[in-house]
């Protein structure tokens, strides 16, 4: 008797561990995907670096040299060695500034990998897929000092699907 | 004596009999109280399990595996700022026209549509000139939570801005039904 009452608690503490075990790696073993929130803060630090005290810095309308924009808005697209992702960039954004009016553009340059706009591209063409980057797009108003009106644009996207998305 | 002896044996043997039968008595009374309880705890157990897997299994789905934020919008704040420093055709700031005046003149109304009208496939933004007297409140405004627009609960949230201690205007962000 002794040894059935034995077998059968090491049976329910089989089917306890069992389903712990489960109910862990069913919750933790898929990735969460925060594409959205980090592309949301890239285009948060992109707007606060052109529009740092309420008004836009007027050096980015100007003559202003584009290669220095990701320094001088200390933007660092260095992601770790998986899947090869230091070799190839996961992240790109575009930065529009055009005037509110007339719609004249004073700034527009892309920075990062290209090639994760082009699957930005496809996907406004409503090509989907799974393994697609996350990419979007805002648009928001804003003044320099001098009380000139400007539409400030910016899309950002961000790869790294491997370890967002199943 | 032959016969005594034989009536002994078969004495003994019954007593022992009687005893042994006695003592696992006792032994399974014992252990019918423990299984019972142990077997029940089982049942309740699985049935803990088993709602905790199925509820998983529900409300889980691998694909739509994302984290979501209470939605705070950086951009929309400086649109905001941006349209009160922005200046209208007297030369004013629009903070100070708004200021001074007890409506939204037109001008302003325009200019604040055409700001104002980002229509997303996520959410609608748009402005709402509520200019006029409230209290102020401590409420954190861009936190979303259930607004009522007209008959309709939706998620959202209504965003005022403050020209002076009683006078404001009103963005309001919304989330269509899910």
């Amino acid at each position: 008797m002794d040894k059935i009452i034995s077998v059968y608690w090491f049976a329910v503490l089989l089917i306890v561990a069992g389903a712990v075990v489960y109910m862990v790696s069913s919750f933790y073993g898929n990735p969460y995907d925060i594409r959205d929130y980090e592309t949301q803060t890239l285009i948060s630090h992109v707007a606060e670096c052109v529009i740092p005290n309420n008004y836009l810095d007027k050096k980015f309308v100007s003559e202003y040299e584009s290669e220095n924009f990701l320094s001088d808005c200390r933007i660092n697209f260095a992601t770790e060695s998986d899947f090869g992702w230091d070799a190839t960039g996961q992240y790109f954004f575009n930065l529009k500034i055009q005037d509110f009016n007339s719609g004249e553009s004073f700034f527009d340059n892309s920075f990062g990998n290209l090639n994760i706009n082009d699957l930005c591209t496809l996907q406004k063409n409503e090509i989907t897929g799974e393994k697609l980057p996350f990419c979007l797009e805002r648009k928001f108003y804003s003044v320099d000092s001098d009380g000139t009106q400007y539409l400030v644009i910016i899309n950002a996207a961000i790869d790294k699907n491997e370890k967002n998305v199943n | 004596m032959k016969k005594m002896l034989t009536n002994n044996r078969a004495q003994e043997k019954d007593f022992s009999k009687k005893n042994h039968h006695v003592d696992f008595f006792v032994n399974k009374k014992a252990q019918v109280g423990e299984t019972t309880t142990w077997l029940v705890a089982t049942l309740i157990i699985l049935f803990i399990i088993t709602m905790a897997i199925f509820s998983l299994k529900l409300g889980f789905n691998p694909s739509e595996n994302k984290i979501r934020f209470s939605y705070y919008d950086s951009l929309v704040q400086k649109s905001s700022m941006s349209f009160l420093l922005s200046k209208s055709a007297d030369g004013q700031k629009v903070f100070d026209v708004l200021r001074n005046s007890e409506a939204m003149n037109p001008e302003e109304e325009k200019l604040g549509s055409q700001i104002f009208s980002e229509k997303k496939d996520d959410f609608y933004l748009f402005i709402t000139f509520d200019v006029g007297t409230g209290i102020l409140s401590s409420l954190s405004n861009y936190l979303t939570k259930d607004v009522l627009r007209g008959d309709v609960m939706i998620k959202g949230f209504d965003q005022r801005i403050f020209i002076s201690e009683n006078k404001f205007f009103k963005l309001g962000l919304y989330f269509p039904n899910d």
